[in-house]
């Protein structure tokens, strides 16, 4: 119940800061003050993250308060008298906080990868419904409204769960091979954030492709274990860039994004004490690919998102967790 | 692409027969991971200006992708690795002789 709220309010959050950039959009004649607005916008959004997450972790903002924080900017930022850079300047503010809170939680409460993928897929829906002016910020702002009440009211005594490091993390973690490992799974958000659709009638589809794969993830790595789901990513990637047309592009689209829970849960391992700033540190990386339109090959995204994640996979399992996906101990039994 | 891919690993699976890894399981999971590894190299290659060192980085990276790849079935080891190594040497070698 508490993660379909969560997902809930992720879809609402990304919807009213997208309806309110597109409301300001469709009135702006000129390009360059809308690139510039939706620039500081995601600069905020994206790159205050880790710093949110780091003050909820350090518990100089609580959880309850973050919630308070992202209703008060999410409803300010909504008025458009305010003027466009305070509205890109709250929204941004709004989004960040509610990320690092949400996401904090998804990470703490439970140990598995699918209610990371269930809780970040609903994002791409309310962004894509709010940009393209299907549903309008009158409609998410009640609903986050409403869902964070509920949420609140619900979930009180729920909120402020101790961090779970003991069951995760060895007693001596490397820091060295943490930091590494970080490295990596960073540079593969990096990546992924380059990833593009290609303009199609149906605007929502690559939205719904989005979610789809980025819940997809979560799922099959609990069903049958990271190194496989890995490696089935990287199979289906190499077998969907041999084709051309829409459909193959949707398949890898789908397939990269089953990465994403992937990426986060092992980012948090890293540093399991700071879920909220690693959480932040995550969606930092998606900076680059949303201020730099560069064109990367598939083929290089496909091998370098597996080759990241079979390493930092490795280094956890070695230096980490030695309880992660048993099959990198059982894989060769039967030679 | 494809059968650059297939001709590849028509060079290398013999070639990891004869450096002992004789199992029949062995030899089809690799000669796939060969198929894998070429396509994207080839598709990667396709898409770019030619430059050497380019395709030097890229064959590191085949011969990285290709190691973890065999992890899946085989246990990771020296001889593993130096075996990908050649085999990927002398498929190289033996590419730029036939293409140039």
């Amino acid at each position: 119940m508490i993660l379909a709220i969560q997902t809930l309010q992720h879809f609402a959050v990304d919807g009213i800061c997208a309806a309110n950039l597109a409301r300001y959009a469709i009135d702006e004649e000129f390009f360059d003050q809308i690139v510039l607005y939706f620039g500081i916008y995601n600069l905020i959004a994206f790159g205050t993250q880790w710093l949110m997450g780091l003050a909820i972790d350090r518990k100089f903002i609580g959880i309850k308060i973050a919630f308070g924080i992202s209703i008060a900017t999410l409803t300010l930022g909504s008025i458009q008298s305010l003027g466009i850079m305070n509205q890109a300047i709250l929204l941004g503010i709004g989004n960040s906080i509610f990320h690092v809170a949400g996401g904090s939680l998804v990470l703490n409460r439970y140990q598995t990868f699918k209610e990371l993928g269930i809780f970040v897929s609903s994002g791409a829906i309310g962004l894509a419904l709010g940009l393209n002016g299907i549903v309008g910020f009158e409609i998410f702002l009640p609903l986050y409204w409403a869902l964070t009440i509920l949420f609140l009211k619900r979930f009180h005594g729920e909120l402020e769960l101790p961090i779970q490091t003991e069951s995760i993390q060895r007693e001596d973690p490397k820091t060295l091979a943490m930091l590494i490992c970080a490295i990596l799974l960073l540079s593969c958000i990096v990546l992924r954030g380059f990833g593009r659709g290609v303009p199609t009638e149906f605007v929502m589809l690559f939205p719904c492709v989005l979610a789809i794969g980025k819940s997809l993830g979560g799922f099959v790595c609990d069903r049958f274990g990271f190194r496989r789901t890995i490696l089935a990513i990287l199979l289906i990637g190499t077998v969907a860039i041999q084709f051309e047309g829409l459909a193959p592009i949707l398949i890898l689209t789908l397939a990269l994004n089953m990465t994403m829970p992937l990426t986060l849960r092992l980012v948090h391992w890293c540093n399991p004490k700071f879920p909220g700033m690693m959480f932040g540190l995550a969606a930092g990386c998606l900076l680059p690919g949303a201020f730099f339109h560069e064109s990367i090959p598939p083929q290089v995204t496909v091998t370098i998102q597996f080759l990241t994640l079979f390493i930092a996979g490795y280094l956890i399992q070695k230096f980490a967790r030695e309880d992660f996906d048993a099959r990198y101990r059982t894989s060769y039994s039967g030679n | 692409m494809l059968d650059i891919a297939l001709l590849t690993a028509a060079i290398e699976t013999p070639l990891f027969f004869l450096f002992g890894f004789k199992k029949f399981r062995y030899l089809i999971f690799f000669a796939g991971i060969n198929i894998v590894s070429n396509l994207l190299l080839n598709g990667f290659l396709d898409q770019i200006d030619f430059e050497w060192w380019i395709l030097i980085v890229s064959e590191i990276f085949v011969v990285i992708l290709e190691f973890s790849l065999c992890t899946y079935f085989i246990e990771p080891s020296r001889k593993l690795f130096r075996t990908i190594v050649a085999t990927n040497l002398a498929s190289l070698i033996l590419g730029l002789i036939i293409f140039y």
